[in-house]
């Protein structure tokens, strides 16, 4: 890699520690606008990449952050279990439509199922893909909120894990109000149980996080 | 050994703010050359990554002022200098660096 490979390199790391320490858009520009054109300074005044790069990241960043009178103190680097649980559950939602197409009105879907398998392993398996949408939007909403967060793929994958577990226990409420309402299909039916289900899911990632939280207190990240 | 490099570099960051001032007084210069100019007087520890956020936050402080100047041939350059303030910052830091080392001197006198 290259001098300039490793200048551009290092400023794209520079600013994804400000995207985490949460730099709004244009200040963010303005700082690696800045932090550039200083960098192109001190190259064609002979300075090498390894006179330039060498700084821990993070600290350098933060520090700049810091220096340009960005409160940081608040901020430690994992994202707030209220955001993390409304991102979560938008994120299942849209994985729940698009089950509902993808999987449980996807008539082609079933007649193969069908075919292939036993009856009780092809309704199982359409049951797991519809969880598995709905549990993959879910992880992708948060990968894509939190993406420059450091272990991300760690908080998406125990977000969705805590959301299967919200949803099992959500099962037997669901059932329950389901026989109490003559299995009808109104609306308002279908929104009290979409209500309970989703309030399920959030208390399970919400208890989740707090029974085992994101970091340790005495690490915090930017 | 570490524990004596790491005290050395204590005081020298404690002081750093105080002589990149007294560089930039002297001449203006960019971030690099304030880097280039320290490690010649002996701070060979430090390296853009610890001046460039300094600088920053005495710029901010409205000590330093930069100015982008025209490179020649090559890209401008952003050049650093000492505003009003930061000379007058300059002069009161001097005078209390002298005082506390002084003051220090004395007391290590006084234990031989």
């Amino acid at each position: 890699m290259n001098d300039d490979n490793r200048i551009a390199e290092f400023v794209d790391r520079v600013e994804e520690c400000w995207i985490r320490l949460g730099l709004r858009p244009t200040e963010r520009r303005r700082l690696v606008n800045e932090l550039v054109t200083d960098l192109t300074s001190a190259k064609s005044a002979g300075a090498t990449a390894d006179d330039l790069v060498r700084a821990d990241v993070v600290a350098f960043a933060v520090e700049v952050a810091a220096a340009e009178g960005h409160q940081l103190a608040s901020r430690q680097g994992r994202p707030a279990v209220g955001a993390l649980i409304g991102t979560g559950v938008i994120g299942g939602a849209l994985g729940a439509i698009s089950s509902w197409y993808l999987v449980y009105t996807n008539y082609a879907l079933y007649k193969l199922l069908w075919q292939v398998f036993p009856e009780l392993v092809a309704v199982v398996l359409l049951h797991v893909m519809a969880v598995t949408l709905g549990l993959g939007g879910m992880a992708a909403a948060i990968w894509l909120r939190y993406r420059y967060q450091p272990r991300v793929i760690s908080i998406a994958v125990r977000t969705a894990a805590w959301a299967a577990v919200g949803g099992l226990v959500s099962l037997g409420p669901a059932i329950a109000l389901a026989t109490h309402m003559n299995y009808r299909w109104d609306s308002d039916v279908v929104l009290l149980e979409t209500v309970l289900v989703g309030a399920c899911i959030a208390a399970a990632i919400g208890l989740g996080h707090r029974l085992r939280p994101l970091t340790r207190a005495n690490h915090p990240r930017p | 050994m570490t524990v004596i490099v790491d005290r050395e570099s204590l005081l020298m960051r404690g002081t750093l703010d105080m002589c990149v001032l007294t560089l930039l007084s002297r001449h203006p210069l960019h971030a690099y050359g304030v880097v280039q100019h320290l490690q010649e007087h002996g701070f060979t520890q430090t390296s853009y990554g610890t001046v460039y956020p300094l600088v920053s936050r005495l710029r901010r402080q409205g000590l330093l002022a930069q100015d982008l100047q025209p490179g020649g041939s090559g890209p401008a350059r952003n050049v650093l200098s000492l505003t009003d303030e930061g000379r007058l910052t300059l002069r009161e830091w001097t005078k209390q660096w002298r005082e506390v080392n002084e003051r220090i001197s004395q007391l290590i006198e006084e234990r031989r």
